[in-house]
């Protein structure tokens, strides 16, 4: 059975939110203004996390993508009284817009803080109607909302190997923040596929799960940072 | 095209650290006429920018260049970097950034070394020195190529033992001398090390100096069939796809010689009136201009004033055909439009072909739009073997085999300026720098751009001030106050954003605020910071000097700014904690 998942190597992330734009153009996710802004309603699906240690001259900065998990064990999942957010066969974490009556318990429960309440109609003021994605339904007012992993892709690919009569291979299919990532920071995949790249790299010492001891079985996995190694083989 | 029309010289508006990398360039490459920029004259010809072979190397220091927040090819310079992370053969590399500022760059690096501002030639100088007397620098090549005895360092610069010890640097850098010594170790130890210079450095009023030692460390670890390391410099003439005509001047050049009054001025694609500090004279001339005529794809500042408007294809919209320069290697991107143009517009290269056709130049343009004319520049230059640009433009991009400009070891001795005065008693040292998502002002109109938090700050939406947690406290100022920010030539208001990582004694903005017009996103949001700046030049060469004004801030009272995660941090637990993935217990 597949098992969608994301390995995330912290080391190279530089903070640049190249994904943060992607994930927000390719799920028609849209921008709310200034004034809404500043009351915390922008609707980023994707989130780069900073920790900043220190004072200067002394001071370490991380950066680290922050996305829904797509939990196994999704705290989020079972508080919806309307089903709206349920787990799928492959793993996924969805939701079903037109089922979201806007109770926000999910998002009360995530314990990663990744869900969006949507505050908004659709309002992409012209020209900029003519960026959406067609492939991504827009959503209304009153509804939560957050990375799918840009189901729409793998939908997509899927589509296109069934009509090839072959199976999804390994690599085809990169979320859009992958897709736009120059340092390479994402691998999607197969995670119950131990010759997928995405399940040899969470097998690596490195990886971690984020709040892993809350028994989310998260669908994401961080590598995390590497220290400077000049010369010994281990690494 | 513009020398077919008779044009006193075309002027290239590029990024004031552009401008003076290139200069440091022509000196380190010894290239013929351009050492002496007072006596070179329009005619003189432009050093290549420098490009760095980051991917290869195992050990990066970036004296104030920071690559991965702009530069010239930060999308480059990312993918290069995590090459470095790879972990190749069991080697992890280093990225150690030196710069007042902590900018994205200086975060993600391994080591980030806080220099003072305007001292960032004397910590290049005493990493010089370090390597020097501890035997490390490197004289021969494996592979054969000759490398000049003395070193081109000795050439420029002088005896690297001979100037300032780490000891003697620490005290003017403010950075401990252990620290600079160590890094110097490692730098002479690391098997493919490279320096980076320019960025934020090239902004002082030192600016040329700082560049020009920081590339020169790379003379000191040749490589094989490299004696400049892990420094690029590809000439021109290969990395264009048409022909330079090798009379561009510099936008500092030509505002230092006097912008010419009454003529009529093409625009093409630049907006000087927003990216070029006011003292520099670009109102005063295109205020007295005939006509000006602008080629866009958006309103901004300089077409506001414009007597025709031009109106160009967006980037999606056009044949894309750039050879960008700045890389390590010779390399050409080429993409058909993505979609179909939404308004009557036109490319701006079939727009200037059309030009040149009805003023009678028809001889000297044979093609009959940019795409041929592109087409036939990259087969004269590249088209052995059977490559063409169609074929790069299927694959996205081509990219040549390296043809390197070497030095011509006869180059002058560098005599840096007396130092230049910076801020007074009281004052803070202005900071000025590109962030990664306004740039120099052009990311300013588009409403993703403004809602994406900043890097470090997290400010969305507006521009900002990096004041340090002392400062902050001796002005009894808040994150999200408003203050304004004076100095001799102006004063602009803009909201703080107290930072740990902010260097005390220091004030820094970012560009691209202050518009009059670009867009509705844009249009009347904040101040442009350039106001602050004068007049005054980096010492050297003609380019306006972005850092080291002394500033004052006056707290003018809270103000409204958008700020991502604030409400959670306030109303919520972020959670920052790492677990392994087979781990009930607590964060690693």
């Amino acid at each position: 059975m597949t098992r969608w998942g994301m390995v995330v190597d912290t080391d190279r992330c530089t903070g640049c939110e190249a994904c943060v734009v992607a994930s927000a153009e390719e799920n028609n996710v849209q921008t709310v203004g200034e004034e809404q802004a500043r009351m915390g309603r922008a609707m980023h699906w994707l989130r780069i996390e900073r920790t900043v240690a220190g004072t200067f001259p002394d001071v370490s900065v991380k950066f680290r993508p922050v996305m829904c998990q797509h939990c196994g064990e999704a705290p989020c999942e079972p508080v919806c009284p309307v089903y709206a957010t349920y787990h799928t066969e492959q793993g996924l974490n969805a939701m079903v817009y037109s089922r979201c009556v806007g109770t926000r318990f999910c998002a009360n429960n995530c314990p990663y803080t990744v869900r969006t309440f949507n505050w908004f109609d659709p309002d992409f003021p012209e020209p900029l109607d003519r960026q959406l994605n067609p492939d991504v339904s827009v959503r209304s007012d009153g509804i939560m909302e957050k990375c799918t992993f840009c189901v729409q892709r793998i939908h997509d690919a899927r589509r296109t190997a069934a009509a090839e009569d072959r199976e999804v291979e390994d690599g085809e299919i990169r979320p859009a923040c992958a897709s736009a990532c120059a340092a390479e920071v994402f691998t999607f995949g197969d995670l119950d596929d131990a010759e997928s790249r995405a399940s040899k790299l969470a097998a690596s010492p490195r990886a971690r799960h984020l709040l892993g001891e809350l028994g989310t079985q998260p669908g994401v996995v961080y590598l995390e940072d590497q220290e400077w190694n000049p010369g010994s083989d281990d690494a | 095209l513009g020398l077919a029309l008779g044009a006193t010289g075309p002027v290239l508006i590029e990024p004031p650290e552009a401008e003076v990398e290139r200069s440091a360039m022509a000196r380190l490459l010894g290239l013929s006429g351009v050492a002496e920029p007072a006596a070179r004259g329009a005619a003189a010809a432009r050093g290549p920018l420098p490009g760095y072979d980051i991917a290869g190397s195992d050990y990066v220091l970036s004296i104030g260049n920071a690559f991965l927040d702009r530069g010239h090819q930060p999308v480059h310079g990312t993918w290069a970097m995590s090459r470095v992370r790879a972990a190749r053969a069991g080697r992890r590399g280093k990225l150690v950034q030196a710069e007042s500022r902590m900018s994205q760059t200086a975060a993600f690096a391994d080591e980030w070394i806080p220099v003072r501002p305007g001292t960032e030639a004397v910590l290049a100088r005493a990493i010089a020195h370090e390597v020097a007397v501890a035997g490390l620098a490197r004289s021969g090549v494996d592979g054969g190529t000759e490398v000049s005895e003395p070193s081109l360092w000795v050439r420029l610069l002088g005896d690297p033992a001979a100037g300032p010890s780490a000891e003697e640097a620490a005290a003017d850098c403010d950075v401990p001398a252990e620290q600079i010594r160590r890094v110097a170790r490692e730098l002479g130890h690391a098997e493919a090390p490279v320096v980076l210079g320019g960025g934020s450095a090239a902004f002082g009023p030192d600016g040329e100096h700082a560049t020009l030692a920081a590339l020169a460390l790379n003379a000191l670890f040749p490589r094989a069939s490299a004696p400049l390391g892990g420094l690029r410099a590809l000439p021109a003439e290969r990395t264009g796809l048409l022909d330079d005509p090798g009379v561009l001047r510099s936008s500092g050049a030509a505002e230092r010689d006097g912008l010419p009054a009454g003529a009529t001025c093409l625009v093409v694609e630049t907006d000087p009136l927003h990216t070029r500090p006011a003292a520099r004279g670009w109102g005063e001339a295109l205020g007295g201009a005939a006509a000006i005529v602008c080629l866009s794809s958006f309103l901004d500042d300089t077409t506001r004033l414009a007597d025709v408007i031009l109106p160009l294809h967006s980037d999606i919209e056009r044949f894309v055909a750039a050879a960008p320069e700045g890389l390590d290697r010779i390399a050409v991107s080429a993409a058909s439009p993505a979609v179909r143009p939404l308004y009557d517009t036109r490319h701006p290269g079939d727009i200037l072909l059309a030009l040149g056709v009805a003023l009678g130049h028809a001889e000297a343009l044979p093609w009959q739009d940019f795409e041929a004319a592109a087409t036939a520049g990259f087969a004269a230059r590249h088209g052995e073997g059977g490559a063409s640009l169609a074929r790069a433009a299927d694959a996205g991009s081509f990219v040549a085999s390296p043809a390197e400009l070497p030095p011509t070891w006869d180059v002058q001795r560098y005599e840096p300026g007396p130092p230049a005065g910076g801020a007074g008693d009281g004052e803070l040292v202005l900071l000025l720098f590109e962030s990664a998502k306004y740039g120099d002002g052009r990311g300013a109109n588009k409403p993703w751009l403004q809602e994406l938090p900043d890097t470090l700050t997290t400010f969305m939406w507006s521009s900002w001030a990096e004041v340090s947690v002392a400062g902050a406290a001796s002005l009894h100022l808040e994150t999200g106050d408003l203050v304004e920010v004076a100095s001799a030539r102006g004063s602009i208001t803009v909201p703080v954003a107290v930072r740990p990582e902010a260097r005390p004694g220091t004030v820094a903005i970012p560009l691209g605020g202050g518009y009059r017009d670009y867009g509705r996103y844009a249009r009347g949001r904040g101040d442009n910071p350039l106001d602050l700046v004068g007049d005054e030049t980096v010492a050297g060469t003609a380019a306006p000097a972005l850092v080291g004004a002394g500033v004052t801030l006056r707290r003018l009272g809270p103000g409204q700014v958008a700020i991502y995660g604030r409400g959670l941090r306030d109303a919520e637990h972020i959670p920052t904690g790492w677990a392994p993935m087979d781990s009930g217990g607590t964060h690693g």
